[in-house]
């Protein structure tokens, strides 16, 4: 059965497309057929991450309004097998999103792939619920700071109250991921730890995600982080890719790492 | 009749008696219908269900002296879409009494007290007949409690207006609770708590972690700032004594450093 799972966070610059591209290219890399929707319509940014800007020909509303066909819509990812991107409009906003017209395509989607992963936009209003309406699971992306996990408590509110299931009197299956974390500046106490971040948000704990020059290199040059080898914040993505599929992963990245002698004395 | 049914006669099967309570006052300064809905709806969107089925008594003292004659059958109609209970009026003139009358409502006599300034709903206490003074009885108050298993979010707000309102985990920052009667919180109060809204100076909001951005009870109210830091974190008390809200720690509940 296919999953519908949003990537969601209330707040916006948390790195919610980052976590779609990655994840959804991560679940592909192991061998999950998956797509990944853009409904930040207006503010499409996921096609410039996967780096398929320049084979958009058909967007999600123009399958909603009947104008193209979904297969005509769908790009196919070229470097990973399995793996699909379905881009959001730029010239339209996001009243033009109706709930019948996406769960249309959903149902469509539903029928030939595992995962079905939707880029939430920032906020509360219509774009994010739309996104988030349909969703089996939700993936929370929060930055270590409270800014950011109190709009992340008000989104798993909504998630509790204004999804099909929560309608059904069924729950979203939450899971939190902390991003752009650096456990140097949470020991000097800058920043929140991912264990409050836990408490007070109080839902699964998928993993945290450091703070890393490559995600900027990654996503100026089209490649979700999880396709980059050698990369620390692409394997701490694989290692939620992994705990989100039920796999036991031991949590890096959560403390200083330690300094050799060398790049001590040289400063590296 | 049986010999059981003839002794079941002899026990009376009522009581009548005079009572004082407390009623919800509507003090009515304009008969137009359309105005006084919409000043409602108004009223009623930030505490949504807070006055469900609350019995209701109408001041018609601001439109005694005028020739305004609500039409009584819609008011009361118009009352019970708001999920009130209008039982009767006060302070009319005969021909507003005589349309009451009409609209099966009571009529009690005209209100002792110094009226309200505020054209808002105001929950007042009739002076009891008796000499002895009587504490502050609330109809509404039932001794029911509401309990509340999830963490309490960001932007949800939770009502329990009858009695009691426990919280099995935490409140969070941006989250706000009210209860008629107390608040417990087995978990860290980060959001706004409110107990005794509908007056009852007696409620206490209690809680294990105490972090707060406000805590009131029965109206009197401390913001965030007002706090004692020394107080965060701790296993706290609040109270009403003397009209002042009261901060204690309680239990052996030692925070983490």
């Amino acid at each position: 059965m296919a999953k519908v799972v949003v990537v969601t966070s209330g707040k916006g610059g948390v790195g919610k497309t980052t976590t779609s591209a990655a994840f959804s290219a991560g679940l592909a890399l192991r061998g999950y057929k998956t797509v990944v929707l853009d409904f930040d319509v207006g503010l499409r940014n996921l096609d410039l991450i996967m780096g398929c800007e320049r084979r958009v020909v058909y967007d999600l509303l123009n399958v909603i309004h009947g104008e193209g066909s979904l297969n005509q819509a769908l790009i196919k990812d070229k470097r990973v097998e399995n793996l699909f991107i379905l881009p959001a409009s730029q010239t339209r906003d996001k009243d033009a999103l109706n709930l019948e017209g996406v769960e249309r395509i959903i149902n469509e989607l539903k029928e030939r792939f595992d995962y079905i992963i939707c880029d939430s936009p920032a906020g509360i209003e219509k774009g994010a619920i739309t996104a988030m309406y349909f969703a089996d699971e939700a993936l929370v992306v929060t930055n270590p700071e409270v800014s950011s996990v109190r709009d992340s408590d008000r989104i798993i509110g909504m998630l509790s109250s204004k999804t099909r299931r929560a309608e059904q009197n069924l729950s979203v299956k939450e899971h939190l991921i902390v991003t752009r974390y650096d456990p140097a500046r949470v020991n000097r106490g800058d920043m929140l730890s991912a264990a409050d971040v836990q408490e007070i948000l109080a839902i699964p704990f998928l993993g945290v995600i450091p703070e890393s020059k490559s995600v900027l290199v990654a996503s100026n040059s089209g490649v979700p982080v999880t396709l980059d080898k050698d990369n620390d914040a692409g394997s701490a993505y694989m290692d939620v890719v992994d705990r989100f599929l039920g796999q036991e992963r031991p949590f890096r990245f959560m403390d200083v790492p330690k300094r050799g002698l060398i790049s001590r004395l040289f400063g590296t | 009749m049986k010999p059981a049914e003839k002794i079941a006669e002899t026990i009376p099967a009522f009581e009548l008696k005079g009572s004082a309570q407390t009623l919800m006052v509507l003090y009515l300064w304009d008969a137009d219908n359309a105005r006084l809905t919409r000043q409602l709806q108004e009223k009623f969107e930030q505490m949504p269900g807070f006055f469900k089925n609350v019995p209701l008594l109408i001041d018609l003292g601001g439109l005694q002296d005028t020739e305004q004659l609500p039409d009584f059958q819609q008011l009361v109609q118009t009352l019970r879409s708001f999920d009130l209970v209008p039982a009767g009026v006060r302070g009319g003139n005969a021909a507003q009494n005589q349309g009451a009358l009409a609209a099966n409502l009571g009529i009690l006599s005209a209100n002792r007290n110094q009226q309200s300034a505020s054209p808002a709903m105001e929950e007042i206490i009739e002076p009891p007949p008796a000499e002895e003074p009587q504490p502050n009885l609330l109809p509404a108050f039932d001794g029911s409690a509401k309990i509340i298993t999830q963490p309490i979010r960001s932007g949800q707000r939770v009502v329990a207006p009858h009695g009691d309102l426990i919280v099995l985990a935490a409140v969070n920052a941006g989250a706000e609770i009210l209860a008629a009667g107390n608040i417990h919180v087995y978990g860290a109060l980060r959001g706004r708590a409110l107990a005794g809204v509908k007056g009852d100076t007696e409620a206490r909001i209690i809680c294990l972690q105490f972090h707060p951005e406000l805590v009131a009870i029965a109206g009197e109210y401390m913001v965030n700032d007002e706090l004692d830091p020394a107080q965060f974190g701790q296993s706290i008390i609040v109270a009403l004594t003397n009209n002042q809200i009261n901060i204690k720690p309680f239990g052996s509940f030692v925070p983490l450093p």
